[in-house]
């Protein structure tokens, strides 16, 4: 054998990404950002939230009844900094805490469907809590699955306290980390309150806050009452922000895929200095969701490749400005869970991974993300698990290339019987429901059956056997009377 | 508001994958050159063998072995050409492949097809050849055409024959196509030189090109041997399309298997080189990992798809296969 010595500083490069825009391209990006912040400024709906940003420096124009805030440069840059690099996502389940950190990616739901494919029918209606409650479950089974996200709304019940339902619904069957939208500040203090009794109490809660909450700044330039009530009292609760704005090329935002990218950034932005001047320090995700319009039939093309660009691109600089990042990507136009659909999500996740989405906001929604499916859940997360092995890459090392078992085989041998193999195999990529098989084997096994009516299988089973984490004692009672109680006081307000 | 020209910004165009450094590819390229000077390739031809050993390899004429000095090997990496021109029948369906160009291709060739007028599920024949052709000629999308299906329902020893007549008819793409052994691949060549006007024709503006499988771990055959020589004597392009399986044929840690596809695709391209320098040549790939359970080759698994990354990151140049395999022009 030959000697092999030890390796002089030699470049690696761990796993395989993407490479997309270089710094000046960022910088180019960053500074039309501030350009516009500053110059054009936002439209922001609430006098609380516009008194915060002119306090901090921020310049405010009164145009008929709208608001103008225009933010200076220095402002933007040190909320970037203030805003944490590192971010723990804890769970319920300490097991689920999961790391945002560059470069990392996971998947979770795509939300908000407002309809369901019936599991048993196949039917398409509107969800109800129940359907939540099912999804949160498969989902909670389902180890690619970093946090859940409300997938589907409890439209079954009244819409003051659906919020509320939704975590109810949400937080009994996970014990992954939670993402809501709440909607008002009121249900950010109630789902806090729900939340400390599921993890037994306050204290124990703020030291391992198991909920963010989701806003979505309007499109172009606009902040709404709803998205900076929720920002303001959610920063005073210590819980962290998630922002999404949802720009449609060409309708809510520009016709290039640029000045998309330039517009949702000031979006973003906004929503971060109102974040951090709040509370300084709040953990704050950097979110994205634009996509083009269909300028043919008018509709948001989420299964476009354009969503993959654009989510690509907020990554980028999410990552520029070192902030956590959730990648909206792989939701699919098609209405069924089909080949259509595969490629939509397949296509779009691929290039959200390998640029490192760390939590890619993606599973189970068709219809351009009307729709849920329990089968394309199923699916999603299958190759979520492949793409595991495929961001991993290749690793290259004396071990790695095992030089000595090559030589040692040596032309028209066999590795198969090989101790190296053997040692090794683990490694290699299984596929669970992709079938691999031969066509008599497959035959054997499915009967025929297509991915889709296996995935749906796989669906049902998980349901009627996955057990989530259970609630404290006591707390399924404690959230019941806090939703009673805010019913109740609804009441009076709408007597009144 | 005024807006000046940027000094030197540098920019990205599009996106590409991020993988591999430059002292990564040089470890590959060493652990490539150790095993070929070291352990070398089995060739199954003796004429290969004569030719290997006349540049200056040295051949071990009972096993059948020759091992490359890594001299030769750099030398036929470097006198290859990274530019090529795929011409088409039609001129407008002309491609050239360099650098990290991209294209895609059907994939080939398959044994069975789905028929599409009743679903059924049976051995291709030769119509299939021709409509299979016929279709990939209407997609815009595919550039280049490869023999999606052979003719089963023609003897053996000439169906490559009846393939040829039945694909060069049906598009006027650039079509790719295996050889069987020399004699054939000089017969097809005559083929498409009638179609074309003549031999010197089809030198100038070749409609085809050859793909030859060498066998892992480390073998190239007789008749892989023969297609490389006869298309590098005729100017056509060959394209060493290795196959190894990780666990199977080559180790089961991915680098290892990149080094043994390596080590054959290079091998094929030395005899290629030797016989008539300058001829362009192909470097294919059809790599990927066994999936241990099922004894199958998994080639829709993602080890496949990094192992094809990685073989495209030595320089894209067109990537064979739809979807699937990335092959490129030549080592740099």
């Amino acid at each position: 054998m030959i000697r092999s010595s030890v390796v002089a500083g030699m470049d690696k490069v761990s796993g395989f990404g993407l490479k997309a825009f270089s710094q000046d391209e960022l910088d180019l990006i960053h500074c039309a950002s501030m350009d516009l912040l500053w110059h054009t400024g936002i439209y922001v709906e609430s006098e609380k939230a516009v008194n915060i940003l002119h306090g901090s420096g921020a310049s405010v124009e009164r145009r008929g009844d709208r608001t103008i805030v225009k933010i200076p440069p220095f402002l933007i840059e040190d909320c970037i900094r203030s805003a944490p690099s590192h971010i723990v996502l804890h769970g319920r389940d300490p097991r689920q805490d999961y790391t945002l950190e560059p470069m990392h990616f996971g998947f979770t739901l795509f939300g908000e469907n407002t309809k369901v494919n019936d599991l048993l029918s196949g039917e398409n209606r509107s969800c109800k809590k129940k359907d939540l409650e099912d999804a949160i479950r498969v989902a909670d089974a389902l180890d690619q699955i970093v946090i859940v996200t409300k997938c589907m709304g409890a439209q079954d019940k009244p819409s003051a306290t659906q919020a509320l339902h939704n975590f109810e619904a949400m937080v009994s069957n996970t014990g992954k980390h939670v993402a809501i939208g709440p909607f008002s500040a009121v249900n950010c203090r109630k789902i806090v309150e729900m939340g400390a009794a599921c993890i037994g109490g306050i204290d124990e809660f703020q030291k391992r806050p198991f909920i963010t909450f989701v806003v979505c700044p309007s499109s172009p330039l606009t902040l709404v009452n709803q998205c900076t009530e929720v920002i303001i009292e959610s920063a005073r609760l210590g819980i962290g922000i998630c922002s999404i704005p949802m720009p449609l090329c060409g309708a809510t935002s520009t016709c290039t895929l640029a000045g998309t990218l330039v517009s949702q950034n000031a979006e973003v932005l906004s929503s971060l200095v109102l974040t951090q001047l709040v509370a300084k320090g709040t953990p704050f995700i950097y979110g994205s969701c634009a996509t083009i319009m269909d300028m043919k039939l008018g509709n948001a093309a989420l299964g476009a490749p354009e969503y993959g660009l654009l989510s690509v691109g907020a990554t980028r600089l999410a990552q520029y400005y070192k902030i956590p990042n959730w990648c909206g990507s792989g939701v699919s136009d098609s209405k069924l869970p089909d080949a259509q659909s595969a490629y939509e999500f397949a296509m779009n996740t691929t290039m959200s991974a390998l640029a490192g989405g760390n939590i890619i906001f993606s599973c189970g929604s068709l219809e351009s993300g009307l729709t849920f499916d329990f089968a394309k859940l199923i699916m999603d997360a299958e190759h979520a698990e492949r793409l595991k092995i495929a961001v991993g890459g290749i690793d290259v090392t004396h071990e790695e290339i095992a030089l000595n078992v090559l030589k040692e085989v040596g032309p028209g041998g066999e590795f198969l019987t090989h101790n190296h193999t053997l040692e090794n195999m683990g490694r290699l990529s299984q596929s669970n429901l992709f079938d691999r098989t031969n066509r008599e084997a497959w035959l054997e096994h499915t009967g025929g059956k297509d991915l889709t009516e296996r995935a749906y299988e796989t669906a049902k089973y998980l349901l009627e056997h996955h057990k989530p984490m259970e609630l404290p004692i006591g707390a399924a009672e404690a959230m019941r009377g806090i939703i009673k109680e805010r019913e109740a006081e609804i009441e009076i307000e709408d007597n009144r | 508001m005024i807006r000046n020209l940027f000094a030197g910004k540098v920019q990205l165009e599009g996106l590409s994958m991020n993988i591999f450094t430059e002292d990564d590819l040089d470890q590959i390229h060493c652990a490539t050159l150790e095993v070929l000077e070291r352990t070398g390739l089995f060739i199954g031809s003796k004429e290969a063998r004569e030719i290997l050993d006349g540049g200056g390899a040295v051949v071990d004429e009972k096993a059948k072995t020759v091992k490359f000095p890594p001299y030769l090997v750099e030398d036929s990496i470097r006198s290859a050409p990274s530019k090529v021109l795929l011409a088409g029948r039609n001129p407008k369906n002309d491609i050239v492949l360099e650098s990290k160009r991209v294209g895609f291709t059907n994939f080939g060739e398959a044994v069975f097809v789905i028929d599409p007028y009743t679903g059924e599920r049976r051995e291709t024949t030769k119509k299939d050849v021709e409509e299979s052709a016929r279709l990939i000629d209407y997609l815009d999308q595919l550039d280049v055409y490869i023999k999606a299906a052979g003719s089963s329902d023609a003897p053996m020893e000439t169906a490559n024959l009846h393939n040829a007549e039945a694909w060069m008819p049906n598009t006027s793409k650039h079509g790719f196509m295996g050889g069987t052994n020399g004699y054939i691949t000089k017969k097809i060549f005559e083929i498409a030189a009638t179609i074309v006007g003549g031999k010197d024709k089809l030198r100038e503006r070749p409609i085809l090109s050859t793909v030859t499988c060498p066998i892992s771990p480390l073998q190239l055959g007789e008749d892989t041997c023969e297609i490389i020589m006869e298309s590098a004597r005729a100017g056509i392009m060959v394209n060493v399309l290795s196959m190894a399986m990780a666990g199977g044929s080559s180790p089961v840690t991915l680098a290892g298997t990149l080094v043994i596809h390596n080590a054959e695709v290079l091998g094929g391209l030395v005899l290629n080189q030797l016989t008539s320098k300058g001829a362009p040549f192909m470097y294919g790939s059809s790599t990927t990992a066994m999936d241990l359970r099922f004894a199958s080759a998994a080639v829709g698994c993602p080890e496949c798809a990094m192992i094809n990354a990685a073989v495209a990151r030595w320089r894209v140049t067109i990537s064979c296969r739809a979807g699937l395999q990335a092959g490129r022009l030549i080592p740099k």
